[in-house]
């Protein structure tokens, strides 16, 4: 177990952890909400150092990144746990569970990066903030050889950790499940408000994709869905937009998203959005990136094949400065 | 019932039985869903975790041809 960074002594013989908004106060040999920080003898440790669920080679729109190096192999990474409590979690096997793992310092992340030419990794897969300090220092590691660090996240991390990490990070998209705050109470089990601010902080330091999951039933009401556009528009309309199919999984029966809906949530969003894309689903929209000015295809999409890009970030056919980094 | 209660021994077999993964379809196209935990390698071989042992997995046949080497 490593020693954990982010959190404070109380004086009651517990401590306190202050990397995500849930703040757990536990006793000697609790753990936290996320499974993956015990307190020891007033001390806080992380649990899942370095502990490697699961791991390989995506492609990187897969994370879901269309604007950043499109077309690239990302060595993709997770441990177990999640601060979040999804009832229709994909990878709740890893999320929600304790599986085998294993063990993976950072100079063997950095080896095999090096070994096999990696030039993107990718902490993913459950919620990385949650293995802070493993990321931390592989981001850190990782940034000195020229490789680019990309987190998937749920965004429910305080600022203090989440300032100390940006300077490591190139790219992140995060989960915005609803702009309901109920919805964040009820089915993940925490607060919409720290998830916004994350976005709004991301959004400043480095490259930012937004995803949501639209599940039946769940979050797929249109006004709360227009409320999700409108404040993501008000930030920048150029953040890309990863509108996710969904299918039944953990705990969740509901039928998969019909694609009636994701195609009314696509015609919603590119309203007040210059870049929206439709996840988990083949449909004759949703998949290339097109100029918001002159409405040219940059990058065509099929599945996960990439073809054309957008060469110095600007539109070949008008010039339009496009979002994102193209190499 | 979990969702890998009725996991198969060899992860291959799924291909050739159309296992279903539990509720959400098969583990191949779950392989390709956004963010999945699960991959495939360029024979097709779906891997729960913990995959392959954190070798690296070759996922360009599966994924698609990109062109890579600019990269």
């Amino acid at each position: 177990m490593k020693k954990a960074l982010f959190y404070e002594k109380s004086t009651n013989d517990k401590v306190t952890c202050i990397l995500c908004p849930h703040q757990c106060s536990l006793a000697n040999g609790e753990t936290g909400i996320c499974g993956g920080r015990r307190a020891e003898q007033g001390v806080l440790y992380s649990l899942n150092y370095g502990q490697v669920t699961s791991c390989g080679l995506d492609p990187i729109e897969k994370k879901p990144l269309y604007h950043f190096y499109p077309g690239a192999q990302v060595y993709s990474l997770g441990t177990f746990g999640c601060n979040f409590k999804c009832s229709f979690c994909q990878n709740s096997s890893i999320s929600q569970a304790r599986p085998s793992t294993e063990q993976v310092s950072v100079e063997d992340l950095v080896a095999l990066v090096k070994k096999n030419d990696i030039h993107f990794v990718s902490y993913t897969y459950n919620e990385p903030f949650i293995w802070y300090e493993f990321v931390l220092e592989c981001s850190r590691a990782l940034a000195e050889r020229g490789v680019k660090n990309t987190l998937v996240t749920n965004g429910y991390v305080n600022q203090e950790p989440l300032a100390e990490l940006l300077p490591y990070v190139d790219a992140m998209n995060i989960d915005l499940k609803s702009f309901s705050a109920d919805f964040y109470h009820r089915y993940p089990k925490g607060e919409l408000a720290p998830v916004l601010e994350t976005i709004r902080r991301v959004h400043e330091k480095c490259h930012l994709e937004l995803t949501n999951l639209v599940v039946s039933g769940l979050n797929d009401e249109e006004g709360t869905f227009c409320e999700l556009v409108n404040f993501i528009a008000e930030i920048s309309p150029d953040i890309p937009l990863h509108i996710s199919r969904y299918f039944p999984a953990y705990q969740l029966d509901a039928p998969p998203t019909s694609p009636q809906t994701l195609l009314r949530f696509y015609q919603l969003a590119s309203e007040r959005l210059s870049f929206v894309y439709l996840g988990n689903v083949s449909l004759d929209q949703g998949a290339d990136t097109v100029c918001p000015n002159c409405h040219q295809v940059l990058i065509e999409r099929r599945g996960y094949t990439v073809s054309r890009s957008v060469p110095g970030g600007k539109c070949s056919k008008c010039g339009h400065a496009i979002y994102g980094v193209f190499g | 019932m979990g969702y890998f209660a009725r996991k198969p021994r060899n992860p291959s077999a799924m291909l050739r039985t159309n296992y279903r993964g539990g509720r959400g379809g098969t583990a191949f196209f779950h392989a390709f869903r956004e963010d999945s935990a699960f991959s495939a390698d360029n024979s097709g071989k779906i891997f729960y975790y913990p995959k392959a042992r954190c070798q690296i997995l070759t996922t360009r046949t599966v994924y698609g041809e990109r062109s890579l080497s600019s990269y």
